[in-house]
């Protein structure tokens, strides 16, 4: 059991290029879907709140997953494989190749796993958050969040002008205690 | 002593980047220009290494900072700084998390949190794809190019994006014929090592 979380999170570790959420993509994929470390919804709860905490993404779901399987013995197994890869990577990049990107090889596969990244998670958050409307009867503000947020947010990007995560999250959670206290029939 | 400067520098960043790599970024900087660590183009070339390789960006900014500084172990000493915080905070909300999560409201909450969040993962996700094919930097060389009224050479100045489009369109079409075969969707890490092969053979062909 430990080697197989170890090694679930060594693997995920390796592969997560593109960072953040290709990375919950993946670990949904891996812990939910194939291993059964966790539940869909579990695992959606702790990305949301991985994103207000600090700290990578990646090492706070690990930590979490393997927390529930295994105590804090568990925990560090976890996040010590998802850590480690990279390190290991890196400290190699630092020695031998600061101009990695310049070996025409290298950059071309990296046009190729961008193009990845992009589809990875797109395909990842829509599938989720189809999951979303279907269980759930709050079928309106489901869907009217979901786009409000996404155009939000995609319009900022494009004009250079990111917000912070966790504002998104801080205005996320007002609106649900706002919604909370006006909601009279199950409408929302 | 170095280890422990690097140790206590990258505690301090792992303890307050709330949100992840957007608020990383500037500590990172901070603690590596006040302790006169790297210079802005070494800070600059680290940021580009640590967002294209696997792991997260605060993860391996300490690990490349710690590495030129000290490395292996120091390395080693600087990602464990990073994600010590993180690391007890969330034994902590997990301890909790369960208690709190059977209530009704607590429920609705957090339904609410994750639709929002999908949907900014979504936005994040067109974004970056829409940016990975170039097509942001397309319409801005054109923009570019029509005020300056300069018309640059054509064939170099296609070419990047027809590479990328080429590439995108045959990524679909893989994943399509893998539904097709094997009635399951193709894995993201399966996807990622084609399309690197892909990104490859394309720029070698054309």
């Amino acid at each position: 059991m430990i080697i197989k979380l170890f090694l679930t999170f060594f693997k995920l570790g390796a592969l997560t290029f593109g960072g953040g959420y290709a990375m919950v993509a993946m670990m949904e994929e891996e812990c939910v879907e194939k291993k059964n470390f966790i539940t869909k919804e579990e695992f959606l709860n702790i990305v949301t709140i991985a994103e207000s905490t600090p700290g990578p993404l990646s090492v706070n779901l690990a930590t979490y997953i393997g927390h529930k399987q295994l105590g804090l013995f568990g925990a560090i197994v976890s996040t010590l494989g998802v850590v480690l890869p990279s390190v290991f990577i890196i400290y190699i990049i630092s020695i031998f190749f600061e101009n990695i990107f310049e070996i025409n090889i290298v950059k071309n596969a990296f046009i190729g796993i961008r193009i990845a990244i992009g589809i990875i998670i797109v395909r990842s958050s829509l599938n989720l958050f189809c999951e979303e409307y279907k269980n759930t009867k709050y079928k309106i503000i489901s869907i009217t969040l979901f786009v409000i947020y996404f155009f939000i947010v995609f319009i900022t990007e494009i004009i250079n002008k990111p917000i912070s995560t966790v504002y998104y999250i801080f205005f996320a959670f007002i609106i649900s205690i706002i919604l909370l206290m006006v909601k009279k029939n199950d409408l929302f | 002593m170095i280890y422990f400067r690097l140790f206590v520098s990258f505690l301090y960043v792992g303890f307050f980047s709330f949100g992840g790599s957007v608020s990383a970024i500037p500590l990172v900087r901070e603690i590596s220009l006040n302790n006169k660590w790297l210079t802005l183009e070494e800070f600059e070339n680290i940021i580009a290494i640590s967002e294209s390789t696997p792991g997260g960006l605060i993860a391996n900014l300490a690990t490349y900072v710690g590495a030129l500084k000290a490395g292996f172990i120091g390395s080693l000493i600087a990602t464990l700084g990073a994600i010590l915080p993180a690391f007890f905070i969330i034994i902590i909300v997990n301890k909790f998390l369960n208690k709190v999560i059977k209530n009704e409201r607590i429920k609705y909450i957090f339904f609410i949190l994750r639709v929002c969040i999908l949907g900014l993962i979504f936005g994040i996700g067109c974004f970056l794809l829409i940016d990975s094919i170039g097509l942001f930097d397309y319409f801005i060389n054109i923009k570019d190019s029509i005020l300056n009224e300069f018309y640059l050479n054509n064939n170099f100045f296609y070419r990047e994006y027809v590479v990328k489009i080429i590439i995108l369109v045959l990524v679909l079409f893989v994943m399509a014929l893998y539904k097709k075969f094997s009635k399951k969707p193709i894995s993201s890490i399966l996807l990622i090592f084609i399309s690197a092969l892909l990104g490859i053979i394309i720029n070698m062909l054309l």
